[in-house]
């Protein structure tokens, strides 16, 4: 059974679900989906709770408008397009929020802290602190550089993919993608010493 | 040579990148997900946008509050500054001020005062006693206690108040209810019946004379 799941295509699961409403589609695709979907979100938001919300926002989407889905797009790029949206959407909202706030929750200005002084660079190696000095420089990269550094260089989306997902022509994905990661490197450059 | 975007100089950054732990579902993901769509609950989780914060509903009006509070002390303390300056601008005008009592009565004298200066023009005689006396209503026009008197004096003197209104009636009344000495400048004596006789017999003496006689024939 579970041999049958991985060899439909995503396309042809989503076809019988928009003919049919067969909701046995609809759960293979949330299973595929909902853990590439979880990471690419994270690594966007930097929130679980936030990311889990979100995720579950994409799969009642894709549900409710299942129709607005056309056949010539892959699914995986509409489904992450979705998620992509969200996610940005809820950026917005908190950056709103903190305009508001008197007290900045902000990341980025613990993760300089973090740089600095707290980690020494014997320290920094070790791989889960790196990981999250990792994880914290890349929210401090901007949404634009974000989104397609993540795509690309976590998610292993190709170029065409991720030009799919974001709307921009692939030049523009490829100069994005470069950006991001000097910047990133920039910001880790604490770790990544010559 | 083309551009190379997954350069070397990042590798290491690449592959900390592609090894970072993948971020699963929770294990209830799908079993929530079917509920609500089972439910029909397709709202947001929206928990925290209810939340209400104190802290963030108070921030901007507490500011607003005390840019109040700082315009109105800043207001009152120039306000302050405008009546002092005004009191004492005030204090520089009360000598007019104090003197507007009067004011009716100086109108009142610059009406005489034309009266009189058409009286003058029918009568040039009485317009060379008058002028004088004007000089001295010009050099007590500020002290109250003397500006009615010579005004209506010089009138009393000019004969011009015979038929004015009652004000200036009650003044000759109490002002001019005695004849006065004065004849322009020169103050008149009275003369006694002995010395009236010495100058009529000196004045018969000189009719009488030769001489006198001679000369007229």
């Amino acid at each position: 059974m579970t041999n049958i799941q991985n060899e439909v295509k995503d396309e042809e699961l989503i076809k019988e679900f928009q003919d049919n409403n067969t909701l046995e589609a609809f759960e293979i695709l949330v299973k595929r989906y909902k853990d590439p979907l979880m990471n690419f979100v994270y690594r966007f938001v930097g929130d679980r709770d936030v990311c889990t919300d979100i995720v579950q926002q994409t799969m009642i989407k894709f549900y409710l408008n299942k129709d607005s889905y056309k056949s010539f797009a892959k699914f995986s790029t509409w489904i992450y397009t979705i998620a992509g949206n969200l996610a940005k959407n809820e950026l917005k909202r908190r950056r709103r929020r903190n305009i508001l706030s008197i007290h900045n929750n902000d990341d980025e200005k613990s993760l300089q802290i973090e740089d600095k002084s707290f980690l020494a660079p014997d320290k920094a190696t070790d791989g889960e602190i790196k990981n999250v000095i990792i994880q914290k420089a890349l929210l401090k990269v901007k949404p634009v550089y974000r989104e397609v550094v993540i795509l690309r260089d976590i998610q292993d989306l190709s170029y065409e993919e991720i030009s799919e997902i974001t709307g921009l022509a692939i030049g523009t994905v490829k100069s994005r993608i470069n950006r991001g990661r000097a910047y990133l490197q920039k910001l880790l450059k604490n770790i990544y010493r010559e | 040579m083309s551009k190379s975007y997954d350069n070397n100089e990042q590798s290491e950054m690449l592959k900390d990148l592609k090894n970072l732990p993948k971020i699963k579902a929770p294990d209830n993901f799908e079993y929530n997900l079917m509920t609500k769509i089972q439910n029909k609950n397709f709202s947001p989780s929206i928990k925290e946008e209810l939340r209400f914060n104190w802290i963030k509903f108070f921030a901007p009006s507490a500011t607003i509050v005390s840019l109040v509070i700082v315009f109105l002390i800043f207001f009152s303390q120039q306000n302050k500054e405008i009546k002092s300056v005004s009191t004492l601008a005030n204090k520089n005008e009360t000598l007019p001020m104090v003197n507007n009592s009067t004011n009716i009565n100086k109108k009142l004298i610059d009406q005489k005062i034309t009266d009189n200066q058409r009286s003058v023009k029918k009568d040039e005689v009485n317009q060379k006693a008058l002028k004088p006396d004007n000089s001295s209503v010009d050099l007590q026009k500020n002290d109250p206690s003397t500006i009615r008197k010579p005004i209506v004096l010089d009138e009393y003197i000019s004969g011009h108040n015979a038929q004015k209104d009652d004000l200036k009636r009650g003044n000759i009344v109490r002002e001019g209810g005695e004849a006065t000495n004065l004849s322009g400048l020169i103050e008149s004596q009275k003369l006694d019946q002995k010395t009236l006789k010495k100058y009529r017999a000196i004045v018969d003496s000189i009719k009488r004379a030769d001489s006198l006689k001679k000369a007229l024939k």
